[in-house]
């Protein structure tokens, strides 16, 4: 009798992964909340909640190439060099009179060339992901530096204005046709939708979970582990770059350094959603539950008054649990 | 119970005593009991899986027993290092050298402590040099990097490390596989002096022949149980492999042949020509058919598993072709893993099977994503449920819910769900690679039965097999790879266990007709 029990089964290819870590991320959510609300005024204000989308957007789009490498089992440590490089180029494009839509293109294009390095180098030189992409990144910030160092450079700054357009898409008090959304956190939401949708709708979404899961099966159905290597790094080193872009229009200048703290929270957005860094387990659904834990989390301790030394020590001591209930939370699921 | 041997004894002898090794469900020594007295050359044969490499490894300390009691000299070795210091001296069918160290170091390799050579370089150069000439007859430059010299040299390297820390054990496990006649004399003679210096020595090898010359006593084993222990000039072909074989000598070749009556070959669907497994194997041609089931054996490592992979598209045979039939008999097209209709199982599962991260139905699913649905395509799984549907009632295979993990299944029922997706591709050609590993009985029946159905529809199968038994009653001929080409065919209607280890060992027929007839005497 329970032989039969496949044909009760419901349609879906897989239960978008409501798993352990994802309730326990989402508990924590609430658990944030509540502690926000409590012990920071105006925490549940509106305009909190909106400049805390709007950081998580930031994070959440900067996150999207790193889940994807990781569900391969690799890293990408070029993110926050790229976001750096990207900033300071669109900057200076600008600055230099070129349009913005080439500037843009320009820009994105760059991003995807680095991101395809990136997994030719992860690929062929296997389990080398982690040194391989710094080692392009750190190569990219600095010729970008170089390259527009004519302009005026001041310690990483590319002072000039930013276009008001820019301004408006990504600064807190943006708005979407009318509505008092800042329009990145709308374009986070449908990247966002897509890419869930796709992961889990799509043959190509799929093949992700099966060269991440057991490379050679995968090989032997005929997957080519190489190009979803490929794939993954370029949507990394392309959404790297849009981030960057979007971070100018933020920051309202260029610099090199406002991608620096998105090495560390990339990677912790994607472990604390609850993906394995081994592969094959989590995807991007987890990943925006934690983005959204970090930037919640982030808030409370600047609302808290800790001082930004004392926020670091907060911030990395309860990564520790945190990551160690993953950890065996996920050993626990593989035995079964 | 062994134990009331003076001490004496003991302290000289290697003692095994109702040793029990497990590895998961698979018990691969069967309370294993036998003493090697020093002085004596101990061989260890039986076939693939038989539990001799195990027993090997219980002895140098690389495995502790699940239960009974290993005694070396008067201790048990608790890990190789410590078996090392109790004078246990390994050379495993591996060959451990350092490539990009140079002859002397190698040869030295452990023997310098951290802090103090035992020996100056001259002196280790020179005594490299000298035992390298004695073993190989070949001068070597004792600083030569190793990358640069011939397998038999290395394996050389490796006897010579472990006869050069006088050893009181001596462990030979497959290690002359690297070797041609005239070194094994020479390997021979050293064993020999080995022998008459008091040290005990075991060896493990699939050359019987070579066994039957320098062996003082054989211990046979079969699924992990010792069934025979032969002494002296009782140590013979025909004795060993009827040990080996045991009870199922005589299995039917006759309802074997009868099996196949009525199925008729049809025309040639896979055609190799020239084929080298490696670059130094020979070539050789091999056909098969339409409606026929081909299975293929060999001791571990004799290019049977390359064969069948380059079969299956999935490796590049070193040289020459492998092509396939193009539908409505349109002449050949080379192999190609894509789109030759070759489906590929391998009895690997955790290793190149299944995706441990997805459900059963993915598992079932995934190649079929693409074939129906493209590349970047949104899947509908109502269309593939209705294969899922019909393949798990096929192989009736024991599911539980679909969604579940695929390691929420036995694994002989996750193996099923492997085959139903190879089956769900519609393939023409079905390449197995041990596909009954660790898969109980009655699985393995339903797995022959679906696989007659699928060549009677006019597919064909190629089916490699680490268990003779599983050829009976079900294959048609039986290629045995011996020195990485089928060195013998065998025809359904000659199977026996006998001609199939007959030829493993690589036996002359003629050999094998006098067994049989000492057989039936």
């Amino acid at each position: 009798m329970i032989m039969f029990n496949y044909l009760k089964d419901t349609p879906t290819i897989q239960k978008i992964s409501i798993n352990r870590s994802v309730l326990f991320g989402i508990g924590l959510l609430i658990f944030l909340s509540i502690a926000g609300t409590l012990l920071v005024p105006q925490f549940g204000s509106y305009a909190n909640i909106r400049s805390m989308l709007l950081l998580a957007a930031f994070l959440g789009l900067a996150s999207l190439g790193q889940t994807l490498c990781a569900l391969l089992g690799g890293l990408d440590m070029s993110i926050p060099y790229v976001i750096g490089s990207s900033n300071i180029l669109l900057a200076a494009l600008l600055n230099w009179g070129v349009p913005w839509l080439p500037a843009c293109l320009i820009v994105l294009i760059g991003g995807l060339a680095v991101g395809i390095l990136n997994g030719v180098l992860s690929f062929r030189i296997q389990g080398q992901s982690l040194i391989m992409t710094m080692g392009v990144g750190l190569a990219v910030v600095g010729a970008c530096q170089i390259l527009i160092s004519t302009g005026s450079v001041y310690g990483g700054t590319v002072l000039g204005t930013v276009p008001q357009w820019l301004r408006d898409v990504s600064s807190i008090a943006g708005t979407t046709f009318g509505l008092p959304i800042p329009p990145i956190v709308i374009i986070w939401i449908v990247v966002a939708a897509i890419v869930v949708t796709a992961m889990a709708k799509t043959s190509f979404g799929r093949s992700f979970y099966a060269v991440g899961g057991n490379r050679l099966a995968a090989s032997r159905i005929l997957i080519s582990e190489y190009r979803m290597w490929l794939i993954a790094y370029a949507i990394s080193g392309g959404m790297s770059a849009l981030t960057g872009m979007a971070l100018l229009g933020f920051s309202g200048g260029g610099f090199v350094g406002v991608g620096d703290p998105y090495l560390f929270t990339t990677i912790a957005a994607v472990v604390i959603g609850g993906t394995s860094l081994m592969g094959g387990w989590g995807g991007y659904g987890s990943t925006i539950v934690g983005t959204l834990v970090l930037t919640f989390l982030t808030t409370l301790l600047v609302g808290l008054g800790l001082s930004y030394a004392m926020q670091q020590a907060v911030f990395g001591l309860l990564i520790i649990p945190i990551v160690a209930f993953y950890a065996r939370d996920r050993s626990i699921g593989d035995q079964i | 119970m062994e134990v009331c041997n003076s001490m004496s004894d003991t302290q000289n002898q290697v003692q095994i005593s109702r040793v029990v090794k497990r590895f998961g469900e698979t018990i691969a020594l069967d309370d294993v009991s036998l003493t090697i007295s020093p002085g004596e050359v101990h061989a260890i044969v039986g076939e693939n899986g038989s539990g001799k490499s195990t027993l090997a490894k219980t002895m140098s300390g690389v495995l502790r027993p699940d239960s009974g009691l290993v005694t070396t000299f008067g201790e048990s070795p608790r890990d190789p290092m410590h078996a090392r210091a109790l004078g246990v001296a390994t050379i495993f069918q591996e060959i451990l050298v350092a490539e990009t160290l140079s002859v002397a170091d190698n040869i030295f390799a452990g023997a310098d402590s951290l802090w103090k050579r035992a020996r100056s370089r001259a002196e280790a150069n020179q005594k490299s040099r000298s035992i390298l000439k004695q073993f190989s007859g070949l001068d070597i430059d004792p600083n030569t990097p190793v990358q640069q010299l011939p397998l038999s040299v290395k394996q050389w390297i490796v006897i010579a490390r472990a006869l050069l820390s006088n050893p009181r054990l001596l462990i030979f496990d497959e290690s002359s596989a690297a070797l041609d006649l005239d070194a094994t004399t020479r390997l021979h003679a050293e064993i020999g002096k080995a022998r008459e210096v008091g040290c005990c020595v075991v060896i493990v090898t699939h050359r019987i022949a070579e066994l039957v010359r320098i062996a003082d006593r054989a211990t046979v084993l079969r699924d992990g149980r010792v069934v025979d222990e032969l002494v002296g000039k009782n140590i013979t072909k025909s004795n060993l492999l009827r040990s080996m074989s045991g009870k199922n000598v005589a299995i039917d070749a006759k309802v074997a042949a009868e099996s196949m009556l009525g199925r008729e070959l049809g025309s040639v669907v896979l055609s190799a020509r020239a084929l080298r497994v490696d670059r130094d194997a020979p070539p050789f041609d091999f056909d098969l058919h339409a409606g026929e089931i081909v299975g293929v054996a060999g001791l571990d490592g004799q290019g049977q598993t390359d064969f069948i992979r380059a079969a299956a598209g999935l490796i590049s045979s070193h040289s020459g072709s492998i092509s396939v039939a193009k539908p409505q008999g349109l002449g050949f097209a080379p192999i190609d893993a894509k789109t030759s209709g070759v489906a590929y199982v391998s009895g690997d599962r955790a290793h190149e099977g299944i995706f441990p991260n997805l459900s059963i139905f993915e598992n079932f699913a995934l190649p079929l994503y693409r074939s129906t649905f493209g590349e970047y395509g949104w899947i509908k799984r109502r269309q593939i449920q209705r294969a899922f549907d019909g393949e798990v009632k096929r192989l009736s295979i024991k599911t539980g819910r679909t969604s579940n993990l695929i390691t929420s299944l036995s694994g002989g029922n996750q193996q099923k769900v492997l085959i139903g997706r190879a089956f769900a591709a519609g393939p023409k050609i079905i390449v197995l690679d041990d596909p009954a590993r660790g898969v109980d009985f009655a699985t393995k029946r339903e797995l022959y039965t679906q696989l007659k159905e699928f060549v009677h529809e006019g597919g064909a199968v190629i089916y490699l097999s680490s268990e003779i038994e599983d050829f009976f009653d079900f294959a048609d001929r039986v290629l045995v790879f011996r020195q990485r080409i089928p060195f013998r065919t065998i025809p359904a209607i000659r199977f026996s266990e006998h001609a199939f280890l007959a030829a493993m060992f690589g036996e002359s027929e003629e050999a094998e007709m006098s067994f049989e007839r000492v057989g039936a005497a």
